[in-house]
């Protein structure tokens, strides 16, 4: 075992995950021989630990490499280099046999409740599905848990002999929140579950996983565009900028008083539902975001910040401790 | 028509659409008013209709889809009915639309400059190509694109959403349009680039007073834009106000819900109530309920809302409202 260095931490909370100095790198594959060209920095040196029970959200814009950060957690993608700790084993190092073991406690809900669900099975066997693979359940024994975890998503047991086409967006996320349940899971990895639904749908799966972490004491890692949904629902954000943590703190604190440059403009741009505060003078972030195949030299938001110095261009910043948070900033908003 | 400062006016539009199962009231009976330099907002939740009145006045309903009645005087010219080449001349020229999807909506084996040029010299026949090169350049950075002369050559996969975005804005607007219609203009972006391209909006509606049709989703984006709102459900309009009105006092239990179940990023909120969520889902358009269509999922519904269908009453200050509670 390694000695692992508590970040950002308290005492009071356990954690059930520690992720240190994850990199996942895809290369790029050009030409007729698939030459490897380049490399994308999907996840570059990513280290934070997960508090059992909470939820930790992880938010950015696309291609930051949150999904990315997500399923490398999972195993779903391999790792290039790093290690991530779930209860003290090293999820990197595990056989397939010992992670078939594991993935019984960790497991995803998708963003497309259209793509993610096989259409040519029925509900029963699709939340079924991981009672026969893992837990070799007989038939009985499956029904009977299917109809429970049916019933506790919200859906109509009589619902078990359709298929997924026969669903609304919304119903079908319960289905895939249902499956994701079915074998008692303490980590789950939500990635966008309720970017693809209406509004009036949205909340209703935002209660559901609420209701269900406080009733099986689930660990989320919440992994979302929607500034919004996430102040209401975490209790810990993760700001991600091409593929770094830029800002780690609890969602209020970040959120009132952000410290890094990057979460103050982000924070600033979701369009508030009030129209009283259009008065206000609106902060907005020039420039595009940078290619995670060749990013910027020094700090890698540098490009598009309204504060940048000298300094910044050259040198990366590193995620330092500042007033009980971690922020990756040479001169922090403090 | 009354008033010179109406630019489109809308009255008692139906698209249904027939299908093998049975008619589609997508549109059904709605009459929305925009005046010259106005920013109206259409919301309402997928299936609504929002997307098809948007269609519907640009005349790009196709079967099993017809405009079933109603009229869309568009400077007091009935839209409905009027010949192909004369929409032709309209569209792109003095109504114009921007839509959801930057990456479907430009073609790609063109380059992007030359895709804004044809606008142009479509509906300026004795234009030269240079001068229309010229136009598109400027409007280019108008918009915002950098390095606008580059850019003209570049064909679409080469460009970001964002700036994809900016060029289907600068060909919707290359002609000055007078109304402009904008479908969920920015749910593809990320939220810094969202921002930008709202600001962008904003700002040359300033300057060209174009009027806008704003159609989306999400309340914030209205809080920020819309000077008057429209709220669809199944294909009817449930409420309409001022913007200031509709989010200070909403009247319809549909707005009233919808306003309660986002959560907000500028406060924080209290989660051991969990989030107030409408219950139940939008009824199927090919089964409607009977009376009022919301009232399967209304808290308030009683027995009179279920046999008949309310009328949409005036409130008072423009504010219309289509809820049993309300009388004249």
């Amino acid at each position: 075992m390694h000695k692992i260095q508590e970040l950002g931490g308290d005492d009071v909370n356990r954690v059930l995950m520690k992720v240190r100095n994850v990199k996942t790198y895809f290369p790029v594959e050009k030409g007729m021989f698939r030459k490897k060209s380049a490399m994308v920095h999907a996840v570059d040196d990513i280290s934070f630990d997960i508090y059992e029970g909470e939820t930790l959200a992880i938010v950015g814009e696309s291609g930051c490499g949150k999904s990315t950060l997500g399923r490398t957690l999972l195993r779903l993608l391999d790792a290039t280099e790093g290690e991530a700790y779930f209860e003290d084993q090293n999820i990197f190092e595990l056989t397939s046999k010992e992670l078939r073991q594991l993935r019984k406690q960790m497991q995803i809900i998708f963003q497309d409740p259209f793509a993610s669900l096989n259409p040519r099975m029925k509900v029963t066997d699709i939340i079924g599905e991981p009672l026969v693979t893992h837990e070799s359940m007989n038939k009985k024994e499956k029904d009977e848990r299917v109809a429970e975890l049916m019933e506790v998503v919200g859906l109509r047991k009589t619902y078990g002999n359709r298929y997924p086409h026969m669903f609304s967006g919304g119903q079908r996320q319960r289905i895939g929140i249902a499956r994701a349940l079915a074998l008692n899971p303490k980590f789950v990895v939500c990635d966008e579950p309720v970017s693809a639904l209406d509004v009036s749908i949205q909340s209703q799966i935002i209660n559901l996983l609420q209701k269900l972490q406080e009733q099986k004491q689930l660990t989320y890692l919440f992994i979302s565009h929607d500034l919004n949904v996430v102040r209401y629902f975490s209790d810990r954000i993760g700001v991600m900028f091409v593929g770094k943590i830029m800002e780690l703190g609890p969602t209020n604190e970040v959120y009132d008083h952000p410290l890094h440059p990057y979460t103050k403009f982000l924070v600033a741009a979701a369009p508030v539902p009030d129209p009283h505060e259009r008065s206000k003078e609106k902060l907005i972030l020039e420039g595009e975001i940078p290619s995670p195949i060749n990013p910027p030299s020094g700090c890698r938001f540098h490009t598009r910040c309204p504060y940048v110095q000298d300094r910044c261009k050259s040198q990366e910043p590193e995620l330092k401790q500042i007033e009980g948070r971690m922020v990756a900033c040479h001169y922090p908003l403090v | 028509m009354n008033d010179a400062s109406t630019i489109l006016e809308i009255n008692n539009l139906k698209t249904y659409f027939y299908t093998d199962k049975g008619v589609v009231p997508a549109v059904d009976d709605i009459s929305i008013k925009v005046k010259k330099g106005q920013i109206i907002g259409i919301v309402g939740e997928s299936g609504c209709g929002k997307s098809m009145t948007s269609l519907s006045i640009m005349q790009l309903i196709a079967p099993p889809g017809k405009i079933a009645g109603g009229e869309i005087l568009f400077q007091n010219k009935n839209l409905v009915g009027i010949s192909k080449a004369e929409m032709r001349s309209l569209r792109g020229n003095e109504l114009s639309m921007i839509f959801q999807e930057p990456m479907t909506s430009l073609n790609p084996v063109y380059p992007v400059g030359k895709q804004v040029a044809e606008t142009l010299l479509l509906h300026n026949k004795h234009m030269k190509k240079a001068e229309a090169k010229q136009k598109v350049i400027e409007m280019f950075k108008m918009v915002g694109i950098p390095e606008p002369e580059e850019r003209y050559r570049v064909f679409p996969h080469q460009l970001s959403g964002g700036l994809r975005q900016r060029v289907m804005i600068a060909m919707a607007l290359i002609c000055r349009s007078k109304l402009l219609i904008a479908d969920e203009p920015t749910t593809a972006l990320d939220v810094t680039i969202e921002a930008q391209i709202l600001k962008l909006m904003k700002n040359l509606q300033e300057e060209i007073d174009t009027s806008i049709i704003m159609i989306t989703h999400n309340l914030g984006i209205v809080a920020e834009m819309c000077d008057y709102v429209y709220v669809m459900y199944a294909g009817k309009i449930m409420e309409q106000a001022d913007v200031y009105e509709l989010f200070d006092h909403p009247k319809h239990p549909y707005t009233e819900g919808l306003l309660k179940s986002i959560p907000r990023s500028n406060v924080q909120q209290n989660k051991e109530k969990g989030l107030y969520s409408i219950k139940g889902m939008v009824p199927n358009m090919l089964n409607l309920p009977k009376g009022c269509r919301f009232h399967p999922r209304c808290i308030y519904a009683e027995d009179a809302c279920r046999e008949v269908e309310p009328d949409l009453v005036d409130v008072g200050e423009g504010h219309l409202v289509r809820c049993i509670k309300y009388k004249n």
